[in-house]
């Protein structure tokens, strides 16, 4: 097909071909990627993904993202080609995997117990989700909640994990061994750079987990540090359902599966200001 | 190796030919399936064919995700369908529904897997303006804010731009004939009316006549300037062409005199030809056809994938695109018509940027 030399990887049950002539694009994708399982060129792959430079209308140097030949988004200042790839990648997965129900959120798991971290933008859930894995939590997403219909089952699909503006540095100061990709300014979401996901969180990627936790997470800087309170079935399920993506393509099977989700899991909110003692109320509900 | 002879028309062609595929064919398989509305279909083809088990867990869950989307839509359009029969009751006209509503309100065949863009409806020229006012009272409003495009679609091409409701996002093209009036203006609706069909169940609602979906389907494929779906039109008349021929033996003959007596003869050997090349050899013979419609339409049909075409693939594709308005509209509307489109473009490219900024 493509006669691009392409990165091939696997992330959980999904295969991507990742291609690009950008040779800091390559350097970031071989860094961040290093630990994947690897496609050889005989195996399926999911999608065909690319950033390439194109010819733009505006003056600086921009790229395009590309999926099979289709470019869903406008192109981007070249300075964006790894964000632009990371949110592509996404794209691909929430627009196309209708088997599966998928909720925007954040999920990590222990053994086979697994938090889910609904995303209300803003409210930190990147952040809690990348200490947690730093602290050993394994992580299956930080934007996907992918739910099996059948089973209830979650799937996980792990990749960098993406940070905006003051999180960035407060993740490098807790955890000096993390692995960053580029520092990118003045994207639409402000300033963006991505963590590695660790090992234990790609190579566990196929291991079976059930969600066992819904913590809702608010930041705000004033408020309490960490304090977690509990929130019934009704409420969880409104919410789940208002942060979902592809909710309403499932009908009855969508809503007969959230249900039993949440009449299966203890469901919380957690206002907080501080992110360590935010992960430290939620290793609380692990027995 | 021909231009056509791509993957996914040989296997449908030669569905047992899944066994030997491997995980990169598959990729190439499900893209182009994709790219064009396939996939779906794909999948209840090769389930109907017993080969599911054929199929890796990858590529399954990709023709999956395609039908949740299909089996999702096609609840919403036969509510929509009901909708619209409730609005337009008091006309006092045969309401007939055209191309993929029709298909899924008869439950044809030709229903399996298809997505549909908006509902299509035909109502006779005599009663457009009644229909119009009725589903505007009802929350299905002209698209169309601009002068220009509104004096396009009704001075110009004597058609309804699309109605799209309000609430619901729903879109209805609302027409009096099969083809753009401007295109074919010898082409007499009212004998299309005399021979539509009802729909059981849905009292006041019709289709189009066996031969004339068929005939609709063909003429639609060549009158129009962007075929990314082009495979997938032409499945739909191997569906109802394959369903049409089991039925009775007399159809062939019944075919080619309506196509005479419609003024499609061309299109339909069009379509003959295409169905030849992509889906395998069927009773039909086809004439040959003149070079430039065959060497740009080999490459407009083919899906948008890498994996298909040439690097004439463009070109080829700007052609049928100027030549679908050419039919339409004379030259002296038509040149500055594409100019002001292109400029058009030009805006909302530009305006996009801004707004990423």
């Amino acid at each position: 097909m493509s006669h691009e030399p392409t990165f091939g990887i696997r992330v959980g049950p999904l295969g991507f071909r990742i291609a690009s002539t950008l040779p800091s694009l390559r350097d970031t994708v071989t860094r961040l990627y290093a630990d994947y399982p690897r496609l050889d060129d005989r195996d399926f792959a999911d999608f065909q993904v690319c950033v390439s430079p194109c010819r733009g209308a505006r003056f600086a140097p921009e790229v395009v993202f590309s999926e099979s030949g289709r470019r869903p988004f406008q192109p981007m200042d070249r300075q964006q080609a790894f964000p632009l790839l990371e949110w592509g990648m996404n794209w691909c997965v929430a627009t196309t995997m209708n088997c599966w129900l998928i909720l925007h959120a954040a999920v990590l798991a222990r053994g086979e117990s697994a938090v889910i971290l609904p995303g209300r933008p803003g409210a930190g859930k990147s952040t809690l989700a990348a200490v947690l894995m730093m602290r050993g939590w394994r992580l299956l997403s930080d934007e996907h909640a992918v739910i099996d219909l059948a089973t209830g089952r979650l799937v996980g699909v792990p990749r960098p994990v993406s940070l905006k503006n003051a999180s960035i540095e407060r993740i490098a100061r807790l955890f000096p061994g993390a692995v960053f990709g580029p520092t990118v300014h003045n994207t639409h979401k402000g300033t963006i750079a991505h963590l590695k996901p660790t090992e234990a969180s790609v190579l566990g990627a196929q291991q079976s987990s059930y969600a066992r936790w819904i913590v809702q997470p608010t930041f705000s800087p004033d408020g309490t540090e960490a304090e977690l309170f509990e929130i019934g079935q009704g409420e969880t399920l409104i919410r789940l359902a208002e942060n979902a993506f592809n909710y309403s393509l499932h009908g009855a099977r969508g809503f007969d599966r959230l249900a039993d989700l949440v009449a299966t899991v203890r469901s919380f909110e957690l206002p907080y200001s501080s992110v360590v003692k935010a992960a430290e109320q939620i290793e609380t509900l692990v027995e | 190796m021909s231009i056509t002879a791509i993957l996914l028309a040989k296997v449908f062609r030669e569905p047992e030919s899944i066994a030997a595929l491997n995980g990169s064919d598959w990729s190439e398989l499900i893209g182009q399936a994709g790219a064009c509305g396939l996939l779906a279909r794909l999948g209840e083809f090769v389930r109907s064919a017993g080969l599911w088990s054929a199929v890796p867990e990858g590529p399954r869950r990709h023709m999956i995700s395609a039908a949740v989307v299909v089996d999702r839509q096609h609840d919403q359009v036969r509510r929509e369908l009901c909708e619209i029969l409730r609005v337009l009751s008091s006309l006092q006209t045969p309401v007939v529904v055209l191309k993929g509503g029709g298909y899924l309100a008869a439950e044809l065949p030709a229903a399996s897997g298809r997505l549909l863009s908006d509902i299509d409806i035909m109502v006779p020229k005599t009663a457009i303006s009644r229909a119009e006012t009725l589903l505007s009272a009802a929350g299905w409003i002209s698209t169309e804010n601009d002068e220009y495009n509104q004096r396009y679609y009704r001075e110009w091409m004597h058609e309804v731009p699309p109605l799209r409701h309000i609430r619901r996002g729903t879109t209805i093209d609302l027409h009096h004939t099969i083809l753009p009036p401007t295109a074919r203006p010898d082409l007499d609706a009212q004998h299309l009316f005399e021979r539509v069909e009802a729909v059981p169940g849905m009292a006041g609602l019709f289709v189009l006549s066996e031969e004339d979906r068929i005939l609709h389907a063909a003429a639609h494929l060549f009158y129009d300037g962007e075929l990314e779906r082009g495979l997938r039109d032409l499945s739909d008349i191997r569906l109802l062409m394959d369903a049409a021929t089991a039925a009775g033996p007399r159809f062939q003959m019944d075919l080619l005199q309506r196509a005479q007596k419609l003024g499609l003869s061309l299109e339909l050997n069009y379509a003959l030809h295409y169905l030849d090349i992509f889906f395998g050899p069927g009773k039909w013979r086809a004439h040959p056809m003149n070079f430039l419609i065959r060497w740009s339409f080999d490459r407009a049909l083919l899906p948008l994938h890498p994996s298909c075409g040439d690097a004439l693939s463009p070109l080829a594709k700007h052609y049928v695109y100027v030549r679908s308005h050419r039919l339409r509209m004379p030259f002296r509307l038509l040149i500055p018509h594409l100019i002001r489109k292109a400029w058009m473009r030009h805006q909302a490219d530009v305006a996009a940027r801004k707004v990423n900024e």
